[in-house]
């Protein structure tokens, strides 16, 4: 009896068991799916952020502030570092469950999700909450896609040589007006017995960063606007020689004593403890470090500049570019609530907001009302004023380009700086990977 | 079981009845049992391995919508694809070596814990198995500083012996990378081989080796021919163990080089990552799991055939 009980109580639980693995299917069908959520619903967003400890305090404090201010919306904050953000968001925007909200950068990340159907609209919500007066046109216009926007912008980030002076001091460096210089400081610097640069390859996206205004500066902005978005006739494709130069100004670099060994396999996070612990006296980096920068007592006690002009013939492009690009926040397509996640958009480029993002973590704002020059740091003032000087951005290579071309070209920049592949030799293989790419979306 | 064999013996047709309902029962209670387990199985192993191998046949991403059928066309690919085959060629180095030193260092240790040593084997046990018990993320994250150029022990460690430590670092050279990671992955797993191999090593009867010992055969002696001899499947376990993880190691080498410099590194493991979630290129990525599946099954088959032993019994 006993026995058959057991068995009965066995029979009923592995039914169960069976029902419950079922039932996920079967539940949305019971409910009316396209309905509307009701009003007084509690609105729960889910908000991805590929983000660090500094931004993430902010990113708290922000949205603590945003659901005091609107009670019926709640954000689920999901910060990830770098290299998992990026591996997520592929996993979870192809999914039936992703982020409401999250992070991205403008360029082809945008661009591939846009031509995907991942991305909402935002266009209307522009209007409605006044961004095109309010956020810089140039910022809007990196997450513009055929009259589209489909990012709020809320930083620019920049790429600066930011430099100790009191060693450059003691040094009797002065900044440099020119490439030439450039390397002549390198070549000085070398020869006490330290690199110039603190450079960390590791991840590969630190060197694609010199190829991306060293592109720009040897081939002209004209042509790798064609050969990046691969416009450019398959005869013409990458075959510019300022790419083979490119890669050769970055060998002039390594030559010079610019970089110390050992770089590709140092992180950015090594590189930065070794600039901020003087071991170099430069160091070649993105405006979010100015945040760590000032958290590690630097503030005031570092200049910054440009990549200088190459003052050569065999540089085409405008000499006046700065590497520099923006980032943003994109809504999916697939959120159940739109309008809640414009209006934390709108919230979090708002000016109060970003006047908190310059005075807690150093990022540059993409709204001039938010930059109060009284109280902003030394380094965000220069960095603004600097890009007002500028006549255009050259944006992240690894960005603009598509995955798997960006890839031959991280890849490249490691093999090059190891002395595995010459630059023509790189070069070919980005070309080589940029005709395949371009015969299959021809296809 | 024994009601069986005498329904053999003494075939009646209602005896052999009632046995035959007492089976069905016993059946049916063994299939209830194991059904949970095959529901599992066929849900988390069988389903997914036939949807990988369906999915090897197209061209897809896993963010977009294109799915287009290519029948064969990513395992030519793949044939041409001269990542692919460096990160075999990665996977077949790791296994050597893994075997090689894993087992050999392994077996050595416990020799020595077994019966090389009189006094500190649970502390030399400890001290080398403790590196297993961490997790790989932990334990790569500490090599990378102990690889790091400018801070780390090693560059210190071999300007200590006067040599020179390698320009372009532990992990960024690419002719030493794969070594580096070998370093740590021996370091790591060298003292799980050893607990299995010791555990085999004291299960062996101590009476084999006192009656050596009366006719007087040295350590060397009794090591190679009853201890070796008496944990053969022991042995043969762990090196089929070892096979299989150099074959679908991902872990330490994703935390440590993420395939790097330029791809050297590279396993099959990082690069069915790389493939499914950097370049967006799914379908190729299952190409190459199918592949690796095809290993691991050949593997495990393997150490089906090498450790069955005929039953004496039979």
């Amino acid at each position: 009896m006993i026995q058959h009980l057991a068995r009965f109580a066995f029979i009923l639980v592995l039914l169960l068991g069976v029902a419950a693995c079922a039932a996920p299917a079967s539940a949305p069908a019971a409910t009316a799916p396209e309905q509307a959520p009701a009003i007084t619903e509690k609105q729960t967003l889910d908000l991805w952020f590929n983000s660090d400890d500094l931004l993430n305090q902010y990113n708290e404090k922000i949205i603590a502030a945003f659901e005091a201010a609107t009670p019926g919306i709640d954000i689920v904050y999901s910060p990830y570092p770098n290299e998992a953000y990026k591996t997520n968001l592929q996993v979870a925007i192809g999914s039936n469950d992703p982020p409401d909200i999250f992070f991205n950068w403008s360029g082809d990340d945008t661009g591939r999700f846009v031509r995907e159907g991942h991305l909402l609209d935002l266009t209307p919500y522009a209007e409605q909450f006044g961004w095109y007066d309010q956020l810089s046109p140039a910022m809007l216009a990196a997450f513009t896609i055929n009259d589209k926007l489909y990012g709020a912008p809320y930083s620019q980030e920049a790429k600066y040589f930011y430099y100790h002076i009191d060693m450059f001091e003691e040094m009797g460096l002065s900044v440099p007006t020119n490439f030439d210089e450039l390397l002549g400081i390198c070549r000085s610097v070398s020869a006490t017995g330290m690199p110039a640069l603190a450079f960390g390859n590791q991840e590969r996206w630190e060197g694609v960063h010199y190829l991306t205004i060293f592109n720009q500066k040897m081939a002209g902005e004209e042509t790798i606007a064609l050969d990046y978005s691969l416009s450019n006739p398959a005869d013409v494709l990458f075959t510019d020689p300022g790419y083979v130069g490119a890669f050769e100004r970055l060998l002039a670099m390594q030559e010079a004593g610019c970089f110390g060994d050992a770089i590709n396999s140092t992180t950015p996070d090594a590189a930065l403890i070794q600039f901020v612990n003087k071991v170099t006296p430069m160091y070649y980096q993105g405006t979010w470090i100015m945040g760590s920068l000032k958290e590690n007592g630097l503030e005031g006690k570092y200049g910054m500049f440009r990549m200088p002009p190459m003052t050569d013939a065999a540089a085409k492009g405008n000499q006046n570019f700065v590497l520099a690009g923006p980032i943003g926040l994109e809504i999916s397509s697939k959120t159940p609530y739109p309008d809640a996640a414009a209006k934390f958009l709108d919230f979090y480029v708002s000016q109060s907001s970003q006047q908190a993002l310059l005075a807690d973590v150093n990022r540059i704002p993409v709204r001039a009302d938010a930059v109060d020059r009284d109280t902003a740091s030394p380094g965000v003032i220069a960095v603004v004023d600097d890009l007002a000087t500028a006549e255009g951005t050259a944006l992240w290579l690894d960005v603009v380009l598509e995955n798997s071309i960006s890839e031959v070209y991280l890849n490249s920049i490691q093999e090059v700086l190891a002395g595995a592949k010459t630059p023509t030799e790189a070069v070919a293989a980005v070309r080589e990977q940029a005709l395949k790419v371009q015969a299959n979306l021809a296809q | 079981m024994i009601d069986s064999v005498q329904t053999h013996k003494h075939p009646s047709p209602t005896r052999g009845a009632r046995v035959s309902a007492r089976q069905k029962r016993e059946w049916l209670d063994g299939y209830l049992l194991v059904t949970p387990a095959i529901v599992a199985f066929v849900l988390l192993v069988v389903y997914p391995m036939f949807s990988t191998i369906y999915l090897s046949l197209f061209d897809y991403g896993l963010t977009d919508a294109r799915i287009r059928f290519v029948g064969l066309g990513n395992y030519i690919e793949l044939t041409q694809d001269t990542i692919f085959w460096r990160s075999l060629r990665n996977n077949l180095t790791i296994l050597v070596v893994s075997v090689i030193v894993q087992v050999g260092f392994g077996l050595i240790l416990a020799a020595l814990i077994d019966r090389g040593i009189r006094w500190g084997k649970g502390i030399a046990r400890t001290l080398n198995f403790a590196p297993v018990v961490m997790s790989a993320v932990a334990v790569g994250i500490l090599w990378q500083l102990i690889y790091d150029p400018t801070v780390g022990l090693a560059n210190h460690f071999v300007r200590l012996l006067g040599l020179t430590p390698p320009s372009q670092g532990w992990l960024g050279d690419p002719n030493i990378v794969i070594y580096s990671i070998l370093v740590v992955a021996c370091w790591q797993y060298t003292g799980y081989v050893m607990i299995i191999i010791l555990a085999g090593m004291q299960s062996v009867s101590q009476e084999l080796y006192e009656a050596a010992e009366i006719d007087g055969a040295t350590e060397l002696r009794k090591f190679l021919h009853i201890t070796l001899p008496s944990i053969r499947n022991v042995n043969i376990a762990v090196i089929l163990i070892t096979m299989i993880g150099a074959i679908k190691v991902f872990d330490l080498v994703y935390i440590l080089t993420r395939g790097g410099p330029a791809n050297a590194s590279q396993v099959m493991g990082t690069y069915i990552y790389y493939n499914a979630f950097t370049v967006n290129q799914a379908g190729y990525a299952s190409t190459i799991s199918v592949v690796l599946l095809g290993f691991a099954l050949a593997l495990g088959f393997l150490q089906l055939r090498l450790s069955y032993r005929p039953r004496e019994d039979a």
